[in-house]
């Protein structure tokens, strides 16, 4: 079993890629927070009272970066390892051809996921473990009260993280592990068909109760009104969550939606990219789930800060200063690296089915300026998607905040968050097109005969 | 006499070998396909039959000789006419992968009208549909479609575009015994007065479909044989197989 675990890795290694790079990813960002908690807990061992309330208000912070990068990881890690699976069921199909019994088979791609994640997430930490204490220290340069503190980030932390992100990410592949056992020998004949992920249960609930705690959220500030406590700040994470917990409603409508205003007759690479987009589901969703995660999330903790920021200013006439950069890098620099690696991984991970429709197109007569375009256009397909969804987010998120601090502050206007969501965007943009384009342009060309040769 | 719409001649290919040799696949194959005519290639396997059916619709360069489609000589042409080529002159037929999964049935058959911004009408893809025996099937993807009827979609794309020459590369390979006299008899259809057919194919019964059948044997034409019956093609491919 070892020879067909570590085999099929090598052969499919343009796939499992994906999975390595976002556990590597995983493993950076929850690096940061345990190097937060390990700080924290360094402070709690000297005793005196003014360590323990700086212990406290690290606790917290820290507890912030957690939440923040769970939500992250939790829409990311779900959608890469779902992609996997998906992306290699005509082989799974082979196996069972072979007589592989279907429980062999989900045990094999649980012990693949679990190799990958283990190598992943151990260079991941590798990687950052020098630079986590200068990261804290810079992060928290700002922070009264937290500044000058011993921050520390040591090997039981670093083998904390490669043993939890190896955990998480075997757990969340639980449920398509299984998926792959039961695919169907006919299809290795068969042209792969849509695999819609439906949305079950657990997602309905998990985004009803993000959902849920976003309007308690809300609600709370009706009393509290500018008094309000930090928390508020989660309001704009927790809808993103939401958001992509019911993706694969969201996400394949929204996109349809909105290309279909584009005449497809205008240009054959636009044509073919949107069918793409639309025919992929589960690929579009997670790349898209990624890109929501990226740009909303920095866009709604703004949106929150300075919305909550209106009113302390039309009732003190000071804003009470706005978010330093420190700050917002240590909150959500973990989140946002596990997002956009995540998104670039499920793209760059599809290369192999957009090199056989790449020989298609080819074969029918298109230039390779029709297959670039194509690539381009579907990456701004997905980014449109996203950006659309997520701007949904930052009007939720800053109206739903402002019409709560109008009860007790008249006139509090919304801030969208615009200054993070815009940049955030643009480098998804400029992300994704070159995650599409690039392996066309300089990858190894091969023949279209190759290509379309039957596996 | 009726010029050749396809003609090879001198043609030579060999891929990389170990420590840097070549590995000849092609010796100095050289033949001609007239209009309407339906030409297979059969030979064991290794001799070079899938490699010459590349050389000869422009998917794979050739190391030395010539060809020309319709009188283009494809050597001389430059990528971009080469495109136009695949575009208006030739079509193809794979054994597997030939639809792109993402679009219709009636959207891959007017994939190369609309690659080459020629207006292709609903009519037009309705007939190539219907002329294969799929009026019904022109909003079904590939997934939704068997083998069978994915090949005939294959075909409909051909019979759209209007292409000179048919290249079909084991069309029948991964059919049923129905499911590939289907496509056969399409592709039968499609050799008519102003457009031929090169097939390669293992099938004997398949090879004895064609006008003309030639043996290709270490990269070389073995034999050629015109009209021939399934038992006489037998006949020459173990000759070929022992001779080798």
């Amino acid at each position: 079993m070892l020879r067909l675990v570590l085999s099929d890795l090598r052969q499919n290694a343009g796939i499992w890629i994906g999975a390595l790079v976002v556990s590597a990813a995983t493993a950076a960002a929850a690096a940061i927070a345990a190097g937060m908690l390990e700080t924290g807990f360094a402070i709690i061992g000297s005793g005196r009272p003014t360590d323990l309330l700086r212990a406290g208000g690290l606790a917290t912070l820290a507890s912030l970066v957690v939440v923040l990068t769970i939500v992250a990881v939790t829409a990311v890690l779900g959608s890469v390892t779902r992609l996997t699976i998906d992306l290699q069921r005509r082989g799974y199909a082979l196996w069972q051809l072979v007589g592989v019994p279907s429980r062999t088979v989900t045990v094999v791609v649980r012990l693949q996921l679990a190799v990958v994640a283990l190598v992943g997430s151990t260079i991941g930490c590798l990687v950052v473990a020098p630079f986590v204490p200068a990261f804290l220290r810079f992060g928290l340069s700002q922070s009264d009260g937290l500044r000058g503190l011993d921050e520390r980030f040591g090997p039981t932390s670093a083998v904390a993280v490669v043993l939890a992100v190896t955990i998480v990410v075997v757990l969340s592949s639980l449920r398509p592990s299984r998926r792959a056992g039961l695919v169907r020998p006919i299809e290795v004949l068969r042209e792969p068909e849509s695999v819609r992920t439906r949305t079950t249960w657990t997602r309905w609930a998990a985004g009803a109760v993000a959902l849920l705690l976003a309007a308690l959220l809300t609600s709370s500030i009706v009393d509290a009104g500018v008094r309000t406590g930090g928390q508020v700040l989660l309001i704009g994470p927790l809808l993103t969550a939401a958001c992509t917990a019911i993706g694969p409603v969201v996400f394949p409508a929204a996109l349809r939606a909105w290309t279909s205003v584009v005449p497809a007759h205008r240009s054959a690479s636009w044509f073919l990219a949107r069918n793409a987009a639309a025919f992929s589901v589960d690929r579009s969703s997670a790349t898209v789930s990624a890109l929501v995660i990226t740009i909303a999330l920095p866009g709604s903790l703004f949106a929150g800060f300075d919305t909550l920021g209106d009113a302390v200013q039309r009732t003190t006439g000071s804003s009470g200063g706005g978010l330093d950069v420190q700050s917002v890098l240590l909150m959500l620099g973990g989140p946002l690296l596990v997002s956009l690696f995540g998104a670039a991984a499920t793209v760059l991970m599809a290369g192999r089915t957009r090199e056989q429709e790449a020989a298609l197109v080819e074969a029918a007569g298109g230039s390779r300026a029709t297959v670039l375009a194509r690539a381009a256009w579907e990456s701004v397909i997905l980014v449109g998607t996203a950006v659309l969804v997520a701007a949904a987010v930052l009007v939720l998120t800053a109206c739903g905040q402002a019409v709560a601090l109008a009860v007790t502050v008249p006139g509090t206007q919304p801030h969208l968050g615009l200054q993070a969501a815009l940049p955030a965007a643009l480098v998804s943009l400029v992300l994704m097109v070159a995650a599409g384009t690039i392996p066309l342009v300089t990858g190894r060309r091969r023949s279209i005969p190759l290509v379309l040769a039957a596996d | 006499m009726t010029a050749p719409l396809l003609q090879a001649h001198d043609l030579t290919k060999s891929f990389p070998g170990p420590e840097q040799s070549r590995v000849p696949v092609l010796r100095g194959v050289s033949l001609s396909v007239l209009p309407g005519e339906f030409v297979a290639v059969v030979g064991p396997s290794g001799s070079g039959k899938s490699t010459l059916l590349y050389c000869l619709s422009a998917l794979e360069p050739y190391d030395s000789g010539s060809v020309s489609i319709a009188g283009q000589r494809l050597e001389t042409l430059r990528p971009k006419q080469l495109q136009a080529l695949r575009r208006s002159t030739v079509g193809f037929v794979f054994q597997s992968f030939n639809l792109i999964p993402s679009l219709t049935a009636r959207q891959n058959i007017a994939l190369p009208a609309s690659l080459a911004h020629r207006p292709v009408s609903a009519a037009q893809v309705d007939a190539a549909l219907a002329s294969v025996g799929l009026a019904d099937r022109g909003d079904h993807r590939p997934g939704a479609l068997s083998g069978g009827q994915q090949q005939r979609v294959a075909i409909a794309r051909v019979l759209a575009s209007e292409p000179h020459v048919v290249f079909a590369d084991e069309p029948t390979g991964a059919l049923d015994t129905t499911a590939g006299d289907a496509v056969l008899d399409l592709l039968r259809r499609v050799a008519d007065g102003a457009r031929s057919v090169v097939m390669v194919t293992h099938d004997l019964e398949a090879a004895a479909r064609a006008d003309r059948v030639l043996v290709l044997r270490d990269g070389t034409v073995h034999r050629e044989l015109a009209h021939p019956d399934a038992a006489q093609v037998l006949e020459a491919l173990t000759a070929a197989a022992q001779e080798a």
